[in-house]
């Protein structure tokens, strides 16, 4: 268990500041890459470094609200951003953040039998959402993967059900170009809201429904889920804050790495292929998932429903915690490398025009 | 080489009056559904990606490059007819398909939803709520096939000539009256159109070229033509397979030379005369080299002195005023019929600044295209291809032969027009400058908010307990500040770090 400098915060040596750095680099690099995202290695990666998970969960909110700010700004100026269908979403979204801020923060309070283990519960509860929703995220990426190399795209069961029981009252988005039943705005909302409050992890619920549930075009979808989290995360910053769950400490460390990261993931989509992109998206988030998993039994001993030797939770620490900066430096050296190559061949590219510019202009 | 384009959907009344105006006027008729098994017999998988575009699905890679594909096919085929005949096209937009080309007739056709609907009812023996819904479903779904396959993101259904209410005028009435407007100059083939036409071909069969080649299918191709110098552009990640794209393209006839670009958008430089120094030069260069972009030029070749009375007092009293608004216009009195002599859209070989201007892009691997185009709105505006990402559009000295408030003026239109169709910033050469350039006032800048970080940092981790306990409140009061604080902060806080960071990663090329 790590020193505590205040409350229930944890004190920040330069190895574990570092360490957080380093977090907000991957995640920043991932969610660039991606376009959306970033939290889903984050919130695990302190919480592997002893941070309690609703201290992570809102200081990584609190640092998705900044971030979001300098993202939508860009999509707004290129028109991405529908508006209207980002207020629809984000009236039940605050309902499903203050439900995830109410449950998180009982559940912090619950200790075992002799007051022990405070924390773990909602550590264990967080767990339990990350693995479950991040499991079922990664495995329809793969399988996206598997059908687009067959040419067929992802399935749209669900969209054209809804699209046939046209449950009114049905509202207009002139931008994105679609028509959504408020009832289906509403749930999404509700579920962005909740997943965003309880893991940090909005994008991958916001974005995928906006394409393939509403049918929204890509860019108008990450622009618009960028404007919605910039909201989103002032709204669960100010509800986590008010509960005392802020490292401001740990947000200024996220950012140090995470901005600098956004910028060379971006620039790393520029040489990689969408299907590389997805590829590596999905096996990171399946690495992420396996980690986060590998943690449980811990949260499980702390409170006293299962039992094992105490070299084991030092073992399992490490195994999380190896596994997971794992998947993310792997990544960015992944991406990294796709860049460098690409590069390297586009300099050739143009020193050989230049030597034979030079060649004709003496000819 | 008229071509008269009808966009009816799926209506049949429509059909029958793209017909019965074809015949009338002795044009050859093709249709969609004719064009689409055409396209299926060339390997195209139409249906899955008539799907893909309707069923609100984001195209995959391989479903893009199949698009690209497709809008060459079409591409070919109409400019192949009219070339050889005049043409009336009916289905979807067939107009986007031949940008660049001002002769076109588009017609859009409609039909009350009401008539539409029981129009269906009778055809698919359906009951009038599922034949309502039908209509409604299928005027979406085209819509969103048009937005898909052409890049458009406002309304599909702008930018016609003339759109024809069939609930209000019979196919018979309507036909007629249109045979005299297709007689209008407007929609005459010229010269320049016959030359817009086999550069479009010429970019069609070279795209198709490279689809049906095994060695090249794989990667996404822009491919641009101008009097058989041809330009290809590929994308950075796609460098494997575009390398191999020279031995495919100069096996197609027509030919003349090659050149190929890894880009990942386009920069437009719009401009009267080029020069290969000077401050735009540079900044388009350093732009395009950061940003992987390749340069398209477009040189705007002047109107004749004299062509119009608003240019002529301008030229007389230098700047200023502005004038009254001309009576006539250069384009009004020339009763629609392009200038093909002194302005024609001609060769880059014929013209030695755009030549030597595309010469040194190419020799830095950043040359897009180039084009000449008279300095006329519309002309510029239909030149310009939707389906090219563009990332910025410079416009630099233009309509230099007119005084100092019309040049202002006019560059002014040119940019908001060019805005309307490109999703792009336009800016002028010193916009540009700023944006490429790292000047000592921005290095000041950059410093000082590197400095403020700094303090920031050392104040947070200095108090770190005093802050902790700041920011976890017992009292409502005390928490409505905390929450305050932190709300201003934190935006602040990213703004200033994003900024700072982005600043520094451009000095490094990384943008």
């Amino acid at each position: 268990m790590p020193e505590l400098i205040f409350s229930d915060f944890i004190a920040l040596d330069l190895g574990t500041a570092l360490q957080v750095v380093l977090l907000g680099f991957i995640g920043g690099v991932l969610s660039g890459f991606i376009g959306s995202g970033g939290a889903f290695f984050m919130t695990p990666g302190m919480m592997n470094l002893g941070i309690p998970g609703v201290i992570a969960v809102g200081s990584n909110i609190t640092h998705k609200f900044g971030k979001a700010l300098m993202g939508s700004r860009k999509h707004g100026e290129l028109g991405n951003v529908d508006k209207k269908l980002a207020i629809f979403l984000l009236a039940t979204s605050f309902i499903g953040i203050r439900l995830a801020v109410w449950i998180n923060t009982e559940l912090f309070g619950v200790a075992d039998a002799h007051g022990g283990g405070k924390g773990a519960a909602a550590n264990l509860y967080i767990s339990l959402v990350f693995v479950c929703i991040l499991s079922a995220v990664a495995i329809s990426m793969l399988r996206d993967i598997v059908k687009s190399r067959k040419e067929e795209g992802p399935s749209r069961k669900i969209a054209e059900a809804l699209g046939r029981m046209r449950l009114f009252p049905v509202i207009d988005f002139p931008v994105a170009g679609v028509k959504v039943s408020l009832w289906v705005l509403a749930s999404v909302g509700l579920a962005t809201g909740y997943l965003a409050g309880t893991i940090g992890v909005g994008g991958f619920i916001g974005v995928p429904a906006m394409i393939y549930v509403f049918g929204v075009p890509t860019a108008v979808a990450t622009g618009t889920e960028l404007f919605l989290a910039m909201f989103m995360g002032a709204f669960g910053a100010l509800n986590y804050v008010i509960e005392g769950f802020v490292d401001i400490r740990l947000v200024m460390l996220l950012f140090l790495g995470s901005l600098v990261g956004i910028y060379v993931g971006t620039y790393g989509t520029k040489f990689v292929k969408e299907v590389v992109i997805r590829l590596v998206t999905s096996i990171v988030i399946l690495l992420c998932v396996i980690s986060r998993g590998i943690a449980i039994p811990v949260y499980l001993r702390q409170l006293g429903l299962v039992g094992f030797n105490e070299t084991w939770v030092s073992r399992l620490n490490v195994a999380s915690k190896g596994m997971l900066f794992l998947a993310g430096i792997s990544g960015v050296v992944v991406i990294m490398f796709n860049v460098a190559k690409a590069y390297r061949r586009r300099e050739s590219i143009r020193r050989s025009l230049a030597e034979t510019a030079g060649l004709s202009n003496k000819n | 080489m008229q071509l008269v384009c009808v966009s009816r959907g799926e209506q049949e009344r429509g059909k029958d009056f793209a017909q019965t105006l074809a015949h009338k006027l002795d044009f050859e008729c093709l249709g969609q559904e004719e064009l689409a098994d055409l396209a299926v017999q060339e390997g195209i998988a139409v249906g899955k990606l008539e799907m893909a575009a309707v069923n609100k699905r984001h195209l995959t890679e391989r479903q893009v490059l199949e698009k690209e594909h497709f809008l060459a096919f079409i591409t070919r085929v109409l400019c192949e007819r009219v070339l050889k005949n005049n043409l009336v096209f009916h289905g979807r937009a067939g107009h986007l398909a031949v940008p660049g080309l001002t002769h076109v007739l588009r017609i859009r056709t409609k039909i009350e939803t009401e008539t539409h609907t029981e129009e269906v009812m009778s055809r698919l023996s359906l009951d009038r709520i599922k034949a309502g819904k039908y209509v409604e479903r299928v005027d979406e779904d085209i819509s969103r096939w048009v937005r898909t396959m052409y890049n458009i993101s406002g309304d599909p259904w702008a930018g016609y000539d003339l759109a024809v209410n069939l609930d209000r005028v019979d196919v018979e009435g309507a036909t007629t009256a249109l045979c005299s407007f297709v007689q209008l100059p407007e929609f005459q083939a010229t010269p320049v159109s016959a030359k817009v036409l086999e550069n479009l071909l010429l970019a069609a069969r070279v795209r198709i070229a490279l689809a049906r080649d095994e060695r090249t299918w794989a990667a996404s191709f822009s491919v641009r033509a101008e009097a058989g110098h041809l330009t290809v552009s590929y994308l950075p990640r796609d460098m494997a397979v575009g390398v191999r794209a020279p031995d495919v393209v100069t096996k197609v006839s027509g030919v003349v030379d090659l050149t190929c670009t890894v880009a990942s958008s386009n920069i437009l430089w719009v401009q009267e005369q080029f020069q290969a120094s000077g401050r735009t030069f540079d900044a388009v260069v350093k732009a395009a080299t950061h940003w992987h972009s390749a340069v398209e030029l477009m040189k705007l070749i002047p109107a004749p002195t004299g062509s119009s009375s608003a240019d002529a007092t301008d030229r007389d009293t230098g700047a200023g005023v502005e004038p009254p608004p001309p009576l006539f216009t250069a384009r009004q009195v020339d009763g629609g019929i392009e200038d093909d002599t002194e302005r024609s859209a001609g060769l880059i070989g014929e013209d030695d600044d755009l030549r030597g201007m595309f010469g040194e892009l190419n020799a830095r691997g950043i040359a897009g295209s180039a084009s000449r185009l008279p300095d006329d709105m519309r002309r510029i505006r239909a030149a310009v291809d939707r389906s090219i990402p563009y990332s910025l559009v410079v416009v630099d000295e233009v309509f230099l032969n007119h005084g100092h408030a019309a040049r202002l003026r006019k560059t002014r239109e040119l940019v908001g027009r060019l805005g309307e169709v490109i999703s792009a910033p336009v800016v002028g050469a010193e916009d540009l400058d700023q944006m490429v350039r790292t000047s000592w006032s921005d290095f000041v800048r950059m410093i000082a908010m590197a400095a403020i970080v700094v303090v920031v940092f050392l104040l947070v981790f200095s108090h770190q307990k005093e802050i902790l306990e700041f920011f976890s409140p017992t009292t409502a009061g005390a928490k409505i500040v905390a929450a305050f604080v932190l709300l201003l902060a934190v935006p602040v806080f990213a703004v200033m770090y994003g900024t700072l960071t982005g600043a520094v990663l451009r000095l490094f090329h990384v943008e």
